[in-house]
């Protein structure tokens, strides 16, 4: 196993997706969307200087990623692209940012992408989040499956069995 | 005395790891100091992009598993 010391980090420098869309139209900024390569099928950003690559492939290509150019990193919700932001802080780059609350937001925003921004609004593309209700009325009992993305973001229920 | 951290965000894993690295220290009578990294910039200040990471007197000795007991037994008794 490697022997890797440890190398204190700074805070991540973070964006909202409106700044990150700011400085993306004023800089020769990177996006380095770093979801799996299914959920960049359905949906992309649409963005002058963009480059995929997994998480779980950046340990070994992150030499991709261009060290002279500033970075922002974005994948569904800011989680991930955060890790990987550290990462690439700790492998020596130092013009790089994440972008907070990812791809989802930026949908919200109608920042502009590539493919069906509904995949996202109707749950496809965005994970398994899911909230069981139990409702009983007048002797009637059911269970809704609803995805909560969907309720707010679109304001109506996504029904998903109910019995 | 070994110091001892596991790298974890706090899955079952790397709580499992924790948990059977105190287990074998104490099967084979080692003392050992140990403790559990769960914040994010600390768990990347050693590089590591999967976890549960074992890191014994701050150098990465595993990462992305848990670790066997055989393994366990050969780091504290190094």
């Amino acid at each position: 196993m490697s022997n890797k010391a440890p190398k204190p980090l700074a805070e991540a420098v973070q964006y909202c997706p409106t700044s990150a869309w700011k400085k993306i139209q004023n800089e020769a900024i990177v996006l380095l969307d770093v979801r799996e390569d299914e959920e960049v099928e359905q949906l992309r950003f649409a963005v002058p200087y963009y480059l995929h690559i997994p998480l779980s492939q950046l340990e070994q290509r992150f030499h991709e990623v261009p060290k002279e150019q500033s970075v922002i990193v974005a994948c569904l919700d800011g989680e991930r692209s955060l890790k990987a932001t550290y990462f690439l802080s700790y492998q020596g780059y130092q013009n790089v940012a994440n972008m907070k609350l990812g791809l989802a937001r930026w949908v919200e925003k109608g920042f502009p992408v590539i493919g069906d921004p509904e995949l996202l609004k109707s749950g496809d593309a965005s994970g398994n989040c899911w909230l069981l209700l139990l409702i009983n009325i007048q002797q009637f009992s059911c269970i809704l499956i609803v995805n909560p993305v969907a309720v707010f973001s679109n304001g109506v229920f996504v029904l998903a069995n109910i019995c | 005395m070994k110091n001892i951290k596991v790298l974890g965000t706090g899955c079952g894993k790397c709580k499992n790891t924790l948990e059977l690295i105190k287990q074998v220290a104490e099967q084979e009578a080692v003392q050992i100091n140990i403790e559990k990294v769960e914040e994010l910039p600390q768990i990347m200040a050693y590089g590591v992009m999967s976890t549960p990471a074992v890191v014994i007197d701050e150098q990465v000795v595993h990462k992305g598993s848990v670790p066997t007991k055989e393994q366990i037994a050969t780091w504290i008794k190094e």
